[in-house]
């Protein structure tokens, strides 16, 4: 078992977690930071995808960077609508 | 100097400018307000007749064996949607396009002052596309996909009242209908996977033999789907259920229903598939027919009696269809010259002598509120040309010489006698007898009974009803309309005229014969 | 560049762009530039299409940096039809939220004047009195929303009221302009997806898509925003695993290029399994995002909860993108239907070619449980929007009916064949075909379907059947729309829904399914009997319900369910784009009627005349996709 193959489940471990939590808890915050959870251990899997050839593989590094982006923009949306139901629900700040 | 491909490439138009004739005339009179009576009369009468002319034209195909017009289009891969012009088309067109100006007449006299006349005639002219397209349906796709589309037009017309009993009935027809016609669809494909297009042509279409010589068993099953999802439309019993119901109905969609589109449509499928698709000799060497015919037996004994048990006027006629339809269907079964030729004659024979009824009827309900066999009382003073009618109607459907009903019947006996199975004449003749047990009374009351003089026009026996000024009241005979009285004698005397000169060339027996000798060709 | 091609890239960057310059532009502008966005969109868009139904595909590589880090645009038949029925039901749907801008959403205005709000209120007790009792038939004061509760999508998606204190800070009006730029960057994903060459670029898209898909929904009000955060989390997910996938891929065959990728497969044993893993993990991901049963609670409120021209978009055409992906992949991908001679395909041998084919048997069945438990769902509904959403969550179910037939195209027979007229070959392409022209009929309808409610609800301000009764009588040009959207979504000729039906059942029979034919009637027959409760329900003309059923006061959209400020953007449709602060007392409360103009039942009627008409086109669609196909 190499490093790398270390890695590649560490990656899948921490994707599987995040996914589980997401699905199961109810609490928004937390599915928000799962999701992020579910992020990272995607991005990592493919990074250690990535390591496999000599040179980084480009085009898995633009697929991570690429995923990087997209989940801090969607954790951005998810914020916001989460302070703004919440807001609802303590009354009245919009 | 015409040459026959010329005329053919003519004539092969005629369908399509049939349709689009009747579809036209459905958008232009969708929209039109409800106060625009000239502009909507003017739209439906001008298309009915047009409509009239054009099938006409299409006589010399009947004539002429070697002319078969064809149009088609692509459709679905592999599939054209075809119409063809044959004399079994040309008959049945014929059929719907004189009795559709007969109903439109009656209709805008029944209707007038009635809300949603504009969305009523919309769907009278897509329901008369979509018999047209029936008719014309060259292979079993442009049939189903026509018999579809009538199932999605009538709707509307038998949930026109908006009542909640109009609703349900009319929910209770579709599920009927859209259940009988996926079972067609499912049969179509199967059909379709095995012998290709199933293009009509007399005497079978191909690729069909050779079904039924390799896998018998999925050709009966196949055939028992397609009938069935004809059946119900057909009304053969058990499918008959939505029948009755769909009387709450105003009248002329009840004639309409009755007479020309939906069970007739049903019951020309079943021709179409046992003469056209199957060919009597491979239906016959299946065994599917004799089954077949004992259905039609069965219903026809079954409808008859249950007509007895009625005493709402049309509920009876409704129960007299289901009976009298099967006639069709057992002509058919009976795979004789005859049998067939008397099957196809009754097509347009019942058609004209259902309509007369039903008219009447209307007539009856209309003028004088009467809806039960009760109500008729001494109608025959009161009302004494729809009596008339009414009385022609119900000889031709006992059979009784010189009406039409009579060589209807005549032909089915010879054909019932020239084949297999000659109890079927028992079965005609009881069925003749038990006709006469539920339309004797009716007539006789009519006219040998005294009349209700508490009966008046618009009164319906409650005494909130007084819009009629007393000076009627006196008076024993009541205006009968005539938007609504014409033609229902245009047709009870078609009934006779049909019985008088069915020897005539281009009668329908003539023609019905003639196609029935191609069939067994 | 041909034109071709650049009208292909043009598809993409042109409502991208568009959508940048909306959100810069003030409020008032945004209808018009928006449309015309549109219809240049619509224009390149059916450049492309003439260019594909011509018999070539359109590739192009952006900027001329060829794969594998360049963008990569590739147009086939496939394609071509998603684009065209994209941007037909997008057009539509820009027309129906020009003409009514309430249907765009709720956006919260700020009220300055707290007294005066009070006073307003106060005094709004009964307009049925006044100047405005010429134009309000009666005033239904709408139920006003508890602030301490978040309103389920079953208890009333967006309506309008106060949030907070009597006389609050912040009143609830229709119209969001922010609809405008969200929905051409949904368009430019939209397109993205359809036209992308390579995994990478679907991916973007596909995240592009979600992104302003969660804008649109939470456009509907306080009532949505729970729906569409929780969208929001299936999206991520969706595209995450789809993401592992496309890595997956990568490693194993280094070409994100799903041709190449699928001829590497085809040529190399040992990247089965990861490819078989990669094939698992994105049909996982795209069935979250296309909510297969059981996966399908996140989209009956976040469709039902949209404003009413999001909803079309979201079942028509948002869902028709992960659709699209899954067909792609796996058309290419699992090619072992095909056979040897035709095209790159992944000859999937031994126990991959079992799990290749249990995969596909899971989806059919699946897609099973989504037709009947989603149409006896939406038969038990009782409001309008909620209806139409799980008619969408059953609907998926026919698409996932081809899987069965892709994996298994010869099963064993009841009986013997005897001579039958669908080739071997071409069992494959009739169920692909069938499930596209299914898809394809369901975005018209649903379209319609949603518009037509959306319509109703906008004008009544209640979207429950009950209350719905008699409504046809007013609106015969919305029951036609209804009808014809019925017939499409029935699968009753003349449909694309017909048609597709017909050719899935005649793969079903060739290829030996015949349980497909039972689902098939049994799913029609429930889609008849929900959609059926709805027209009934319309064409019913009890008089007594016809008095219950009045437009929604304007003033309702400016709060006078609950009493707020003044109801100056009440009095005319266009003044409410403008987004001015107010706190001036309205004079009159205009009715619905001016909000909902009667011209807006067109975009519906349209939708189903359409649905009808392209009933006709059943052979045009099976011959554009065969262009590029790989069989």
């Amino acid at each position: 078992m190499t490093v790398l193959d270390l890695y590649l489940l560490l990656g899948a471990g921490i994707a599987l977690a995040g996914l589980m939590r997401l699905l199961l808890v109810s609490d928004r915050f937390a599915r928000l930071i799962a999701m992020n959870v579910l992020g990272v251990g995607s991005l990592a899997l493919l990074l250690a995808l990535a390591a496999r050839s000599a040179p980084v593989d480009p085009v898995l590094s633009a697929l991570v960077i690429t995923g990087l982006v997209i989940t801090v923009a969607f954790t951005g949306v998810g914020a916001v609508l989460i302070r703004r139901i919440e807001g609802e629900e303590r009354g009245g700040e919009p | 100097m015409v040459t026959d491909s010329t005329l053919t490439g003519l004539l092969s138009w005629v369908p399509p400018l049939v349709l689009l004739l009747s579809l036209g005339a459905a958008l232009a009179i969708f929209p039109l307000r409800e106060d625009r009576v000239r502009t909507r009369t003017a739209v439906n009468l001008g298309a009915a007749v047009l409509k009239v002319l054009l099938v006409a034209a299409l006589v010399p195909v009947v004539i002429d064996a070697s002319l078969r017009p064809e149009f088609s289009v692509p459709f679905l891969p592999g599939i054209d949607l075809v119409l063809r012009v044959d004399p079994l088309s040309v008959y049945f067109a014929g059929l719907s396009a004189l009795l559709w100006l007969c109903t439109t007449i009656y209709a805008i006299g029944y209707l007038e002052g009635s809300p949603q006349r504009s969305r009523f005639f919309g769907f009278f002219s897509l329901c008369v596309t979509a018999t047209v397209g029936i008719s014309f349906a060259g292979n079993l796709v442009t049939f189903l996909v026509f018999y579809e589309l009538l199932t999605l037009v009538t709707y509307p017309l038998v949930a026109h009242a908006g009542t909640p009993a109009a609703l349900r009935a009319a929910r209770v027809y579709l599920r009927y209908t859209i259940t009988g016609g996926l079972a067609l669809l499912v049969g179509v494909v199967w059909l379709t996977i095995y012998a290709g297009p199933v293009d009509f042509a007399e005497g079978g279409a191909e690729g069909v033999p050779a079904l039924a010589a390799a896998t018998p068993g999925v050709a009966v099953v196949i055939f028992v789907l397609l009938v069935g999802g004809l059946g119900v439309k057909a009304a053969l019993v058990p499918l008959h259920g939505w029948l009755p119901g769909a009387m709450v109905a105003p009248a002329p969609v009840s004639a309409l229903l009755h007479a020309v589109a939906v069970v007739k449509a049903g019951v020309f499928g079943i021709v179409r598939v046992v003469d056209d698709v199957y060919g009597i000799e491979v239906s016959r060497s299946l065994g599917v027919l004799t089954p077949l015919l004992v259905l039609a037996c069965v219903t026809i004994l079954f409808g008859s009696v249950r007509a007895l048990q009625e005493t709402d006027l049309k509920k009876r006629l409704a129960y007299s269809t289901v009976s009298q339809v099967s006639y069709v269907v057992l002509g058919v079964a009976l795979a004789t010259v005859a049998g067939t030729a008397g099957g196809i004659v009754h097509l347009v024979h019942q058609g004209i002598m259902k309509i007369t009824l039903f008219f009447c009827a209307g007539l009856f309900a209309e003028v004088l509120r009467a809806k039960s066999i009760e109500d008729l009382r001494g109608l025959g003073h009161r009302m004494p040309w729809t009596s008339v009618a009414f009385t022609v109607g119900a000889f031709g459907m006992i059979g009784l010489p010189p009406t039409a009903g009579f060589v209807s019947k005549w032909q089915l006996g010879l054909g019932a006698l020239d084949s297999e199975h000659p109890w079927v004449l028992g079965v005609l003749l009881a069925s003749s007898l038990l006709n006469a047990a539920y339309f004797l009374p009716v007539v006789y009351r009519l006219w040998f009974r005294a009349p209700d003089a508490g009966r008046s026009p618009g009164a319906g026996g409650s005494p909130d009803d007084d819009a009629v000024p007393r000076a009627l009241t006196d008076r024993l005979r009541v205006r009968e309309p005539r938007a609504l009285l014409l033609p229902a004698l245009f047709t009870a005397g078609s009934v006779v005229a049909l019985g008088l000169f069915a020897s005539f060339p281009f009668s329908p027996l003539d023609v019905a014969r003639y196609i029935a000798e191609g069939v067994f060709r | 560049m041909s034109a071709a091609e650049t009208a292909m890239g043009g598809a993409v960057l042109l409502p991208l762009l568009a959508a940048a310059l909306l959100a810069l532009l003030p409020a008032a502008r945004r209808r018009a530039v928006g449309c015309g966005a549109a219809v240049a969109t619509a224009g390149l868009v059916l450049l492309t299409v003439r260019e594909v139904s011509a018999g070539r595909t359109v590739e192009v590589a952006l900027g001329g940096h060829r794969a594998p880090l360049g963008i990569a645009l590739y147009a086939d038949g496939l394609s071509a039809l998603f684009l065209a029925m994209t941007a037909v039901v997008g057009l539509v749907v820009c027309g129906y939220a020009a003409l009514v801008p309430a249907s765009t959403g709720m956006r919260a205005v700020a009220v300055r004047d707290r007294a005066r709000a009070t006073a307003a209120a106060v005094g709004r007790g009964n307009p049925a009195a006044g100047p405005a009792s010429r134009r309000v038939r009666r005033v239904r004061i709408a139920p006003r929303v508890p602030s301490v509760r978040i309103p389920e999508w079953r208890g009333g998606s967006g309506v309008p009221g106060e949030s907070g204190e009597p006389g609050g800070r912040v009143r609830w009006t229709a119209s969001n302009p922010g609809f405008w730029p969200l929905w051409l960057a949904c368009w430019a994903g939209l397109n993205a997806v359809f036209v992308s060459g390579d995994l990478f670029n679907t991916y973007v898209g596909l995240e592009l898509v979600g992104l302003s898909a969660v804008g649109l929904v939470a456009l509907g009000g306080r009532g949505a925003w729970e729906a569409a955060l929780r969208y929001l989390f299936i999206a991520v997910a969706g595209s995450i695993l789809f993401l592992i996938a496309a890595g997956l891929i990568v490693a194993a065959t280094g070409t994100l290029d799903l041709r190449l990728a699928a001829e590497v497969v085809a040529a190399d044993q040992r990247t089965h399994g990861t490819a078989l893993l990669a094939l698992v993990l994105l049909t996982l991901g795209l069935c979250l995002k296309l909510a297969l049963m059981p996966l399908h609670a996140w989209l009956v409120p976040a469709h039902a909860g949209s404003p009413s021209a999001v909803s079309p978009l979201m079942s028509a055409l948002v869902i028709k993108a992960s659709l699209f992906v899954l067909l792609r992949c796996w058309i290419w991908l699992v090619g072992s239907g095909f056979g040897d001679t035709i095209g790159p395909a992944a000859q999937v041998a031994g126990t991959d070619q079992a799990a290749a084919t249990w995969l596909g048997w899971v989806l059919g069945a699946l897609g099973t449980l989504a037709l009947l438990a989603g149409g006896l769902l939406a038969l038990r509904q009782t409001r309008l929007k909620p209806l139409i959403a799980y008619s969408t969550v059953a609907q998926v179910g026919y698409w996932f009916l081809l899987f069965p037939i892709l994996v298994d195209p010869a099963s064993a027979t009841l009986e013997d064949r005897a001579v039958t007229t669908l080739a071997e070959a071409s069992v494959v392409p009739a169920a692909i075909g069938g499930a596209v022209a299914l898809a394809l009929g369901h975005g018209l309808a649903k379209a319609a379907l949603f518009l037509a409610a959306g319509f109703l609800k906008d004008r009544y301000g209640t979207d429950e059947i009950e209350a719905l009764h008699g409504a046809g009588r007013r609106h015969p040009a919305l029951v036609m729309a209804i009808g014809l959207a019925t017939v499409g979504l029935v699968g009753l000729p003349l449909s694309l829904g017909f048609a597709g039906k017909w050719q899935l059942a005649t793969a079903a029979v060739a290829s030996g399914h015949y349980w497909m034919l039972a689902v098939l009637v049994a799913a029609t027959l429930l889609t008849a009997a929900y959609l059926l409760k709805v027209l009934a329900a319309l064409l019913m003309d009890a008089d007594d319900s016809i008095s219950d059923l009045v437009a929604a006061p304007r003033g309702a959209d400016g709060g006078a369910g609950g009493g707020a400020g003044g109801a100056a953007d009440g009095t005319a449709g266009e003044g409410a784009n403008s987004g001015a602060d107010d706190g001036t007392d309205g004079a009159d409360v205009a009715t619905a009627d001016d909000a909902v103009p009667a011209a807006a039942q067109l975009a519906p009627l349209a939708l189903g005349v359409l649905t009808v008409l392209t009933g006709l086109a059943g052979v045009w669609t099976a011959d554009l996709l065969e262009v590029g196909a790989p069989w």
